[in-house]
């Protein structure tokens, strides 16, 4: 402990405030994250079976979907925060702290998200859908069993890089008095000039990246045949 | 009995639109093994997903079992698709799931019991001769072996037909025979119907009842396979004949002039095509005796069609003009295709 307290002098003092601030960045990620992993595989499924020659054809869904997908994820995150408070106050009853960011954390994910979906099931080889289709599955069993079902190395692949960047995007949201690591690299790095603070955020980000990515191989490994 | 009428089906796509399908009337009798054959892109794979309606036909009409299967709503076509298995050339069986996953998922909707469903699967495995890879998953198979797995899962809900789209396109030769046996097998024991899509002569020579030519999306020919065969009216089919046989060699000999095809004066080279009736008949050497000219057998090719013999031979006459002209024309009067080549 010694030779750690070193290196990082003010940690000592800080811990309880790191560990409050990492609750936080986990509090973040996993709450939006499971919401936004719902939302992805909604729309990402909506994209391949509604777009020309899926097996609900319907061009106008596809091109709302596709349309609203390019025009969010083209604004920067940063401003997405700013612009989405009135909706966080209406749909959370804030636009502060942890809950206020869950909003803009959502609309900041579910785009590129969506369309990562729809790059892991488009890998769906259409034979398999062809085939189902001829054994009298109905479209919704088809989107289940198959689609979401045979992708699922894929899903978990997407699901990985998108974690990763949302973890990226809850510092971000830091930066606006959500809390978390991103807020306590600013607090004690930046504005108090604790440089050891801002190698510690480093770390407990390193951690956070590598335990998602440990899990997301294992699940890869255990379902790719 | 599936029964096609006038079915059309066009593709439309920027580059202009495409007959896929035009106006086919077909009869595929209960039991029969039906064969459908045409060089790609003559339409045959979207003809035969008509009959399942994975293709929807522009007009014409798809009775199965005396109804239009074209006028249900979709949650009844489900129902009858249920009835009808289809295997591919690419078998199409789920990665994810094991072979007996792959067969227990046609069985979903069956409504057995999970017992029930057990040992339905592994009866059918067992049909398919795969009791040993029940917990294999689809990448650890050979390709005649995933096959295998298809056929199994097409027969989960006891279909009465059997649709099957290039089957055996992608298997080498001894495993494309190994699974024309076990859809013969099939077609016997459990009286299902088949129909076969194949650009393969030797699969509708080895197995089909039945068969028809297609080409530009028409039927150009139909009927017995060795009578299609024998007599072939299309050039469509000559050339199928052709590809299956070594026959079609002498043509290329001709066209390179090698020392077997040259011709002395006074000879003269025929292609004379054989059916059932007088493969057996000594033909040859009886025209050689009688009209006095000598028959040289330069080529030859006796297929089997269906258990009925089909020959083809290249045959040099030499003599006199008058007797090879009497010999020809004897030899055409008992029924033996007679065309001159050289």
């Amino acid at each position: 402990m010694g030779i750690i307290y070193q290196i990082f002098p003010n940690l000592e003092k800080l811990a309880p405030e790191l560990m409050k601030c990492t609750g936080q960045t986990v509090q973040m990620v996993a709450v939006s994250g499971i919401i936004s992993f719902f939302f992805g595989l909604f729309f990402g499924s909506l994209l391949i079976v509604t777009r020309k020659g899926g097996i609900l054809e319907c061009v106008p869904v596809y091109n709302v979907i596709d349309k609203a997908i390019d025009i969010l994820r083209s604004i920067p995150f940063l401003i997405l925060l700013f612009l989405l408070i009135p909706l966080s106050r209406a749909i959370v009853g804030t636009s502060l702290g942890v809950e206020g960011a869950y909003v803009p954390l959502i609309f900041g994910t579910v785009p590129f998200f969506s369309r990562q979906i729809e790059t892991a099931i488009a890998e769906v080889d259409p034979g398999l859908i062809e085939a189902s289709e001829a054994m009298g599955f109905s479209p919704v069993e088809i989107i289940f069993s198959v689609y979401l079902r045979e992708s699922i190395p894929g899903i978990a692949r997407v699901s990985m890089i998108t974690l990763i960047s949302l973890i990226g995007l809850t510092t971000m949201a830091g930066a606006v008095g959500a809390g978390g690591v991103g807020d306590f690299a600013i607090r004690y790095g930046y504005q108090l000039h604790q440089r050891d603070t801002i190698w510690i955020s480093v770390i407990i980000t390193l951690i956070m990246v590598s335990i998602v990515q440990i899990v997301g191989n294992f699940v890869i490994k255990k379902t790719k045949h | 009995m599936i029964e096609l009428k006038n079915v059309t089906k066009t593709f439309n796509s920027a580059a202009g639109n495409v007959h896929a399908v035009q106006n086919v009337s077909l009869k595929i009798e209960d039991g029969e093994i039906f064969g459908i054959i045409g060089f790609s892109g003559a339409g045959k794979s979207t003809l035969v997903r008509c009959i399942n309606l994975l293709e929807r036909p522009d007009s014409g009409e798809v009775i199965i079992d005396g109804s239009d299967i074209v006028k249900l709503p979709e949650k009844e076509l489900r129902t009858v698709r249920r009835k009808m298995g289809m295997i591919f050339q690419h078998f199409n069986l789920m990665p994810s799931r094991t072979v007996y996953n792959n067969v227990g998922f046609a069985l979903r909707k069956s409504g057995l019991s999970k017992e029930e469903k057990d040992k339905k699967i592994r009866s059918l495995l067992e049909l398919v001769d795969l009791s040993d890879k029940i917990d294999s998953y689809p990448s650890q198979l050979s390709g005649g072996q995933k096959q295998r797995v298809a056929i199994a899962r097409a027969l989960a809900n006891d279909p009465k037909i059997l649709l099957c789209d290039e089957a055996t396109s992608a298997l080498d030769p001894q495993t494309t025979r190994s699974i024309l046996r076990l859809l013969e097998s099939v077609n016997k024991k459990l009286g299902i119907t088949i129909v076969i899509i194949t650009h393969q002569m030797e699969v509708v020579k080895d197995i089909c009842d039945r068969v028809a030519v297609m080409e530009t999306g028409s039927v150009v020919e139909e009927g017995r396979t060795a009578d299609v065969f024998s007599h072939p009216k299309m050039p469509v089919t000559k050339s199928f004949i052709e590809t299956a046989g070594n026959i079609g060699k002498i043509y290329e000999l001709i066209k390179e002039d090698n020392p077997l095809t040259r011709l002395n004066p006074g000879e003269r080279m025929y292609m004379l095509t054989y059916t059932s009736v007088n493969t057996k008949d000594a033909i040859i050497s009886y025209v050689s005796r009688t009209y006095n000219v000598n028959a040289s057998i330069i080529f030859g090719n006796v297929e089997v069609l269906k258990d009925i013999p089909l020959g083809k031979l290249v045959v040099v006459f030499s003599g006199e003009k008058d007797n090879i002209d009497a010999a020809v024309q004897y030899i055409r009067s008992v029924g033996i295709d007679t065309e001159e080549i050289k």
